[in-house]
């Protein structure tokens, strides 16, 4: 059995030698400093509540606790349905495994194995701080830590479990389709969860208990258990009790919920197992079945991306239909899209249910932070986005770089070619959101302008550093783009891109914050204030050149160095 | 026209030498061999020779440029096929031709018009629109083929140029070197099919732990190392056989 891990061990081992001291420590720094941060606000959080009122202090703790379990859940069931498809019908290994004399049930526990490993370590990593807060707000033995630990394994077991199920079951019930494609599937499924999950909460009940007859009413509302029927519901309960939430330690429901998670671990162990021998092989089969992409074969489609590639010179503008047409034939890379106008959806319509009105008078200077603000969030949304979709285009070429090193492209075309193939939709994407979002918050129209002008040059900065700093960090060997993203230059990247979003908010903060001021106080927006802004938008275009040059000339430089 | 000329060229992989002083001299106009057991530094050189290396020292000279100071003249005048072609798997086979036509600035009415007879030659009509992803290696290999020549090089280097194809396709692809030398250009062939090499280099070099051990005719290694009646096979074997009996530095 260990022999089938080796591969995976020996190659782990070797991946952390030569890594250099700093791509060890900034990542270690950051993640102290994350688990620190998250640490200190979860315990202001849980002991803002317990010395505000007690009783209604435990409550509002447990149901914290049982909320935080269902994201961590919920977030754990996607990342475990995402890699069971990848471990178990995508991998690089798997045509070796399949034809060595391994039989099923082995394959299917080194496979399990795989899955709970590389889905749960980043939702453990995560969630530690927010466990270890709870365990020191509400003064936790060992037992706490204890029950965590079978809690936690708990969960993780049946996720996967299900994860590798589900794959599997659907790897067969669909035929026709490659195993690629059933990401779309997933997205989805996933954003369908989401939205249902989200309405069988109702977050928006905690903070308008005016909404409730009497007192009573919203403490019984608030105590109902939230989905009683998940596991992260009996996970919450089991270390709520354990805690002493409730206030006594209700040993029934211990044992209760304990139970359900070791025997649903154990069921849905089972199950999976029996699954994947019954399933896998025809499964995998129908799997490597081809399946092409019709409508980006046709010819309006062709003509459409022409069109847009046509100001270009011709090498820029064969690289450029090139990227898209590979992208849009692609089902694991196109189907995130669908993530992407969910992130949409619910990003406007948390603009159009803000209660301005509620803020009485003052609901013009909340309208204009929100506005202001807004820009830095947009920034965050295209940092995101760019990060899935930009930062990998360089390794991705992986393989097929020889043939353009081999012709007469430079380096830095081929980069300035994935800048426009990148720039141009999110560009779009991020003044659309700016957009519509001050629409929805009826903005002024000098922020209107500050808002769509920031984004322009924050847009065009974060996409040159998604392309600059992917090409300095290459990964030709990752098997497809998420790896990219979670890799040393996915995090650099989210880091320096965090840091020019807020430093450019800041930087245009008190020109802004001046020309408010004027129009609040009813001096008009003067040549002073007019210049501040101006000059503010300059040095933010200036910060955003010198970004977007500085990180695309490293990476052109970086990776012509670069031997094949 | 130039051909391509290597002096004392060494490449290391850290301490570990893999090319230790080549030189050679290929006349426009001819069809070279580049013959060597595995690991004996053939990519390496190719991949110098291509711009995908750079070289530790000495210097590379392709089409009259130097690579290294030159690689953009170099990439326009040569053509390259790698022993494995990595292609874009979601592109058809026309839309790769047509992106490879562009990358050398063709319109896509001349890179229809030249890659018309090579897709006929190579039998690769019936996928020609259909996504590379559905090619197997030999119609990859024949499509990498295909799309080298589209500019015309003056120079045309192929790592390997029969692996994965079938007999016929072999064939066809003798004949289609055989034209490309009558039409001038300049091939430098490496290859582990010997018998491609006998019946159509003019010139062969043999190397060997990074180290040129034989250059010439195949008439000229015959008689170097004194077997007259051998074949390319049995010179070649005789040489590379570790140390040999025969006198390597009497070959160079």
């Amino acid at each position: 059995m260990t022999t089938l891990f080796y591969p995976r061990l020996a190659g782990l081992k070797r991946e952390q030698r030569p890594a250099g001291i700093h791509r060890v420590s900034v990542p270690v720094v950051l993640g102290l400093v994350f688990w620190a941060g998250l640490y200190l606000i979860m315990v202001r959080v849980l002991n803002h509540f317990t010395t505000v009122d007690p009783d209604l202090g435990r409550i509002l703790a447990a149901k914290l606790l049982a909320l935080l379990f269902l994201l961590w859940l919920s977030f754990l069931a996607f990342s475990a349905l995402i890699t069971a498809v990848s471990q178990i019908f995508l991998a690089r290994d798997l045509p070796m495994w399949i034809a060595a004399p391994i039989p099923l049930r082995r394959l299917f526990r080194v496979k399990l194995v795989e899955v709970a490993t590389l889905a749960s370590w980043t939702a453990i990593f995560l969630a530690i701080p927010v466990w270890v807060a709870y365990g020191v707000v509400f003064g936790a033995g060992l037992g706490y830590y204890v029950a965590l630990v079978v809690a936690v394994g708990c969960c993780v077991a049946i996720t996967t479990s299900i994860g590798v199920l589900v794959a599997v079951a659907l790897v067969n019930l669909f035929p026709a389709r490659r195993a690629r494609d059933l990401l779309s599937l997933v997205a989805l499924m996933f954003i369908a969860a989401v939205v249902i999950l989200l309405r069988a909460v109702r977050p928006e009940e905690f903070v308008r208990p005016e909404d409730f007859g009497t007192w009573a009413e919203y403490l019984v509302s608030l105590s109902n258990p939230t989905l009683p029927w998940l596991p992260s519901y009996w996970a919450a309960r089991v270390l709520g009790e354990v805690l002493g939430v409730y206030n006594a330690v209700h040993w029934d429901a211990v044992t209760m919920y304990g139970s359900l998670l070791v025997v649903g671990a154990i069921v849905s162990t089972i199950a999976a197992g029996g699954v994947f021998r019954e399933m896998f092989r025809t499964g995998y089969s129908k799997s490597q079945e081809a399946r092409q992409v019709q409508w980006t074969r046709q010819l309006w489609w062709c003509r459409t991306v022409q069109f847009f590639a046509r100001p270009f010179p011709r090498r820029l503008r064969a690289m450029i239909v090139k990227d898209v047409s590979t992208f849009f034939r692609d089902p694991g890379q196109w189907s995130q899209l669908f993530l992407l106008l969910a992130v949409i959806a619910i990003y406007l319509y948390n603009f159009r249910v803000l209660p301005l009105d509620a803020a009485g008078g003052t609901g013009y200077l909340l309208r204009d932070l929100l506005a202001f603000l807004n820009i830095a969030l947009v920034g965050f949304v295209v940092t995101a986005v760019a990060a899935r979709f930009v930062l990998p285009g360089v390794s991705l070429e992986g393989p097929t770089l020889w043939l353009l090193k081999t012709s007469p492209v430079t380096i830095g075309e081929i980069l300035w070619a994935k800048f426009w193939s990148g720039f141009l939709p999110l560009v779009a994407l991020a003044e659309l959101l700016v957009v519509l979002s001050n629409a929805l918050l009826q903005t002024t129209l000098l922020l209107s302008v500050i808002s769509v002008a920031t984004v322009l040059f924050l847009s065009a900065a974060i996409v040159g550093m998604a392309v600059g700093l992917g090409a300095s960090h290459p990964r030709f060997d990752a098997p497809d783009s998420s790896q990219v993203t979670a890799g040393y230059a996915g995090f650099l990247f989210m880091v320096m891109s965090a840091l020019l979003v807020l430093a450019s908010v800041t930087v245009l903060a008190w020109p802004v914050y001046n020309s408010f001021r004027a129009s609040w106080l009813g001096w008009g927006v003067g040549a002073g204030e007019w210049g501040g802004i101006a000059g503010g938008l300059v040095a933010v275009g200036g910060v955003c050149a010198i970004a977007l040059f500085a990180t695309m000339q490293a990476g052109s430089s970086r990776l012509s160095a670069r031997e094949l | 026209m130039s051909g391509i000329v290597l002096t004392d060229l060494t490449k290391s992989y850290g301490a570990f030498p893999v090319l230790r002083g080549i030189s050679l001299t290929v006349e426009p106009g001819e069809l070279f061999g580049f013959l060597g057991p595995n690991g004996a530094g053939k990519t390496t050189t190719i991949k110098i020779m291509t711009g995908l290396l750079l070289p530790s020292g000495g210097r590379v000279e392709v089409a009259g440029y130097d690579v290294v100071e030159d690689p953009y003249e170099v990439k326009r005048r040569v053509g390259f096929v790698p022993d494995r072609p990595f292609l874009y798997d979601k592109l058809t086979g026309s839309e790769f031709l047509e992106f490879v036509g562009h990358l050398y600035d063709l319109s896509p009415a001349t890179v229809r018009e030249r890659s018309r007879d090579l897709i006929e030659r190579f039998d690769l009509g019936e996928w020609i629109d259909e996504l590379i992803e559905a090619y197997s290696h030999g119609m990859r290999q024949k499509l990498a083929i295909t799309s080298a020549l589209l500019h015309e090089p003056e120079i045309i280097i192929i790592d390997e140029p029969t692996v994965g194809l079938d007999p016929r396709s072999q064939s066809r692809m003798k004949t289609l070197l055989s034209n490309l030398i009558a039409k001038g250009q300049t091939v430098f062939l490496s290859t582990h099919t010997l018998e491609i090499v006998e019946a159509l280099c003019t010139r062969v070099a043999i190397i060997h732990r990074g180290q040129i051990i034989a250059l010439g005719t195949v008439d000229e290694l015959r008689r170097e190392a004194r077997r007259e009646d051998s074949s390319l096979e049995e010179i070649f074997l005789g040489l590379t056989e570790g140390g040999g009996s025969i006198d390597e530095r009497s070959l160079v």
